[in-house]
């Protein structure tokens, strides 16, 4: 009901401006998306862009979590990385991307900042996650001497694992914006960045709008397989 | 051999013993006995290395296994799957006999958490039994056992932890007497 009410509204309000350019109509935005959508080079900027995204965000997310475990087991490499973290934290985006542009190619920079964005994320999650373990059960296995892999698959990773989860989830929203944004500015060939400039430079609202649905379904998805995913290696540590 | 040798350990602001001495050689039991709140647990916990002592030397010889005062399980596994999760020793029928000597038979299949509180301080007992240890702490093992399977437990240890080192914490002369004990009150 709401979302009808809102529909209405972008509908009256862009009637009322009369200026496609400034504010296309929600009419105007869904045909905008079907012929989007019939395109197969809407698809192929899709996957191309998506999964640059996507290797950063897995880069990210095997980086932090390694990271994190092993800063939760030696102090020194807590204390190593410190500087680390904190710039991949506090350095704006756009810092990174003129940087990536300088020493990479255009072509993978939505992978590096991708990468920057989401390992902060999965690192301070992980790192929360490995704070909060049971200690009760840490002394368990220190006291019968249980072997790393199996603390790690039986003790470790099933208290872990949601925190890991619920970082992923939130880094995965984030490398998708983030890593359009810096397509966006890099503009490689034949990416979603790269249309979306086309659209800016012609000041085309419909699709803009329809554009931005895309990558929101797109990160709403790749968010959602994160979860399923991690489901379902909780299932599987809980049966093992 | 376990010894604490002029040991001081405080939690904060509070000194729970302070220049505190024992010696348990190599093969005897001992049963520890005291007030709530005297230190008995710390006790333990200095001699398994849980603890450093804040002066003074907390020294053993040899391998060391628990019984902690908590279950401490993984309730998602099986009785078995905590066993094996920790097992140094033993084949997987000796310790299905083990776990069938603590009365747990019925118990094999199900989780841990399926499992009635006497049922899991079984699977705590077992698991101590399960390891390589030269002296084996017990903190309170047969707590919210029945008369009946205190007595099998305590039978199930003895014979498993034959010539090796026990120390108990209890609150209940019964218990040492029923594990064969020497009694030391802090």
């Amino acid at each position: 009901m709401a979302a009808v009410f809102w529909l209405a509204f972008w509908q009256i309000l862009a009637m009322a401006l009369g200026q496609e350019y400034l504010l296309a109509s929600p009419l105007r935005v869904l045909g905008s998306l079907i012929k989007l959508l019939v395109e197969p080079t809407t698809w192929l900027a899709s996957l191309r862009s998506g999964g640059r995204i996507l290797l950063g965000f897995l880069g990210a997310a095997a980086f932090g979590a390694a990271l994190a475990f092993l800063s939760a087991r030696y102090a020194w490499v807590r204390d190593f990385t410190a500087p680390l973290i904190s710039s991949a934290r506090s350095v704006p985006v756009a810092s990174f991307v003129i940087l990536a542009i300088i020493l990479v190619s255009s072509r993978w920079l939505s992978t590096l900042v991708a990468f920057v964005i989401g390992f902060p994320l999965i690192f301070g999650n992980v790192t929360e996650g490995m704070r909060r373990r049971d200690s009760k059960l840490q002394e368990v296995t220190q006291v019968f001497g249980v072997p790393v892999i199996r603390r790690l698959l039986y003790i470790d990773l099933p208290q872990v694992l949601p925190y890991f989860k619920s970082g992923a989830i939130n880094a995965m929203g984030l490398c998708w914006k983030s890593g359009i944004a810096a397509e966006l500015i890099g503009i490689p060939d034949g990416t979603i960045g790269e249309r979306l400039y086309v659209v800016k430079v012609n000041l085309y609202t419909a699709e803009l709008f329809a554009w931005t649905a895309i990558i929101v379904v797109l990160g709403a998805l790749s968010s959602r397989l994160i979860a399923c995913l991690s489901d379902a290696a909780a299932h599987a540590l809980e049966k093992q | 051999m376990l010894s604490l040798y002029k040991v001081t350990k405080r939690y904060g602001p509070q000194t729970v013993f302070s220049n505190f001495s024992l010696d348990i050689p190599s093969g005897v039991r001992i049963s520890l006995m005291g007030a709530s709140g005297c230190g008995k647990t710390t006790v333990l916990r200095l001699l398994a290395g849980l603890e450093e002592p804040d002066a003074g030397q907390a020294k053993r010889e040899g391998t060391i296994s628990l019984v902690f005062q908590e279950d401490r399980l993984l309730n998602a596994l099986t009785p078995m799957g905590n066993l094996r999760l920790v097992a140094g020793r033993g084949t997987s029928g000796w310790l299905e006999n083990l776990l069938v000597r603590l009365g747990l038979e019925h118990s094999l299949g199900k989780s841990v958490s399926e499992l009635s509180g006497g049922m899991k301080r079984r699977v705590a007992i077992a698991r101590a039994l399960a390891v390589n240890y030269d002296a084996i702490l017990l903190d309170e093992p047969f707590r919210g056992l029945d008369p009946d399977a205190r007595k099998s437990s305590a039978q199930v240890i003895l014979e498993e932890a034959q010539g090796k080192t026990i120390l108990l914490v209890t609150h209940d002369l019964a218990e040492a007497g029923l594990m064969g004990t020497d009694v030391v009150r802090l």
